[in-house]
């Protein structure tokens, strides 16, 4: 499959403005200004995941995950190393504890969290593409990469869409990953439809 | 099943436990079911085909209305949390607090129109028992900090206490040894008036082993009981009135201040009001005792008027040794501080009176409730 740079700075792009507006949202919401980058977009094999990220390369991540199928089928996915989580979670609910850890209540505030960054990302793709996709109830998982991706059917996954985020809150900084991982053939049909999109706009 | 014998929808959801609300994308409520009705109070009957921002005009919100448009343009489900939303749709309990609820928002497509279906679960059991368990483990863990802190402070005051037991053995045998010069010089001596002279100086050195024996009393003391907190005033209070001040005036400023530090705080004050009272001269007057918070903590200051400290002894006078006398209380003044990371310095001027700062970290003191 031939991935451009063009194609990249496309997803890279589309990734931002979801991203900005999840960051707007989180600001509303909990009143602390949070500042969401992406300074880092790549687009890998999925045999190459735990390799490229040594965020990813851990036992026990916290993943808020969201599937969708459609013209384009995969996960998209906000995953972080469990004490990131616990921290980001403890500074954005303005909680003063001495070991942050994720409680039942933590995790259900960490799904919110990631909820807003998978829909503001999926929603400005699809936006985008004026495409229509069919989503799973969002959830919450804890382990390894492929026991959150349930590899037991790893042979379905091939590229996925490494975005590396960086949430900045005062003196805070929790860096996670945003992935999207495509089912076969779902990576150049997204591909296939941005190049669409662009040449219709040209 | 026949589904077209089967119960209207509204009946399904009617049984269900949590609270449904079915909206049209003008946000006119479609379907209320029983639960959310007996949660709120407001019968279906009045508020189907409403406006549901009529009456919960926080969803007008951008923090609600960005997030449910998405839902009803067909994108994924939304989720409220009980961390950032408690009360989704207000709902008062019998005792009147509102219901914790947890909230996922649907998108539903049917009949060529969309709609958002509102799911609306009562968590106030699961928050009750999860704000019980923090509270609990908060304790737990504070508890934990606090006989760290106090093991910690033991295991120091343990090390001082091996440390400064060999060296007053070693100070003793020398004091012992020269009695025994003096004792067996008297033997052999005749002349009466030598012999007075020995004397003196066999009793000088049993009032100095006596002297290092009442400290060894003291410093033995320091480290067996765990520190505590303990308020400043009362220390001073209880130093003073075992000290002859003669007629010196003691000035406290110092609030509800409380410091946490070796039970033998009040040797700290005791110490520091007897070396200015024995040191000061006879025109000192008063000594004033107050505090100032400072980026690094609280200095405690102990001031007098007296003739004060000359700068070239500053850098020993904590020194065990150094004095004019056994050199052993400002020593032990610093050790038993120095248990809870508190330290001391002299920063008076020569002949304007002495000034001693005890410099105490943050996490180290503080202000006794009303």
């Amino acid at each position: 499959m031939n991935i451009d740079n063009d194609s990249v700075d496309a997803i890279r792009e589309l990734i931002n403005i979801g991203v900005g507006r999840a960051a707007g949202l989180l600001n509303e919401m909990t009143g602390t200004h949070i500042h969401l980058k992406v300074p880092e977009v790549r687009i890998l094999r999925y045999s190459d995941l735990t390799r490229e990220s040594h965020i990813l390369d851990h036992d026990h991540l916290s993943a808020v995950t969201l599937r969708f199928e459609g013209s384009f089928s995969g996960i998209s996915m906000l995953v972080f190393p469990p004490e990131s989580a616990a921290i980001l979670i403890t500074a954005l609910t303005g909680e003063k504890i001495e070991a942050p850890d994720l409680d039942a209540l933590r995790v259900e505030t960490l799904n919110e969290v990631g909820n807003i960054v998978n829909n503001a990302v999926m929603g400005s793709i699809t936006n985008v593409l004026h495409e229509r996709l069919t989503y799973s109830m969002p959830t919450y998982h804890e382990g390894s990469i492929g026991e959150i991706l349930n590899t037991g059917k790893g042979g379905r996954y091939e590229w996925v869409i490494l975005a590396i985020s960086q949430f900045n809150i005062s003196d805070l900084h929790v860096v996670g990953n945003i992935l999207m991982i495509f089912e076969i053939g779902s990576l150049d049909s997204l591909l296939r439809k941005l190049h669409d999109c662009a040449g219709s706009a040209g | 099943m026949n589904i077209s014998s089967s119960p209207p929808l509204a009946e399904y959801l009617d049984i269900l436990p949590v609270g449904i609300i079915v909206l049209s994308s003008d946000y006119a409520v479609v379907s209320w079911n029983r639960t959310i009705s007996e949660w709120t109070g407001i019968p279906a009957e009045e508020i189907i085909g409403r406006d549901i921002r009529e009456r919960f005009p926080h969803l007008r919100d951008k923090r609600y209305a960005l997030r449910i448009q998405q839902v009803f343009e067909g994108g994924p489900a939304a989720l409220f949390s009980t961390q950032f939303h408690p009360h989704f749709i207000p709902a008062p309990l019998p005792d009147g607090a509102l219901r914790y609820q947890k909230t996922s928002v649907h998108s539903l497509h049917a009949g060529g129109k969309s709609y958002a279906i509102f799911f609306i679960d009562d968590v106030t059991e699961l928050v009750t028992q999860v704000h019980a368990f923090r509270k609990m483990k908060d304790r737990a863990y504070a508890e934990i900090e606090e006989r760290k802190r106090k093991e910690e402070a033991l295991a120091l005051a343990n090390r001082k206490n091996n440390l400064l037991s060999s060296i007053t053995r070693h100070d003793l045998l020398n004091q012992i040894m020269a009695l025994k010069f003096y004792i067996e010089l008297m033997r052999e001596e005749k002349d009466p008036a030598v012999i007075s002279e020995i004397l003196q100086k066999e009793e000088s050195l049993a009032g100095i082993i006596e002297h290092q024996v009442n400290f060894a009393r003291d410093y033995q003391e320091m480290g067996i009981h765990a520190p505590a907190w303990q308020q400043v005033n009362g220390c001073i209070e209880r130093a003073r009135a075992s000290l002859p001040t003669k007629g010196v005036e003691i000035i406290m400023d110092l609030d509800s201040l409380e410091i946490y530090a070796d039970p033998l705080l009040e040797k700290v004050f005791y110490n520091l009001i007897d070396n200015a009272l024995n040191y000061g001269g006879s025109n000192m007057t008063a000594i004033w005792v107050s505090s100032e918070k400072t980026p690094e903590g609280l200095v405690l200051s102990l001031e007098d008027n007296g003739t004060g400290i000359e700068a070239k002894d500053r850098e020993h006078l904590f020194t065990r040794g150094f004095g004019k006398h056994t050199g052993l209380g400002l020593f032990l003044i610093r050790e038993i501080l120095s248990i809870t990371e508190i330290g001391i310095r002299e920063a008076g001027s020569p002949g304007k009176g002495a000034r001693f700062e005890i410099l105490v970290p943050e996490g180290k003191f503080r202000y006794a409730r009303e």
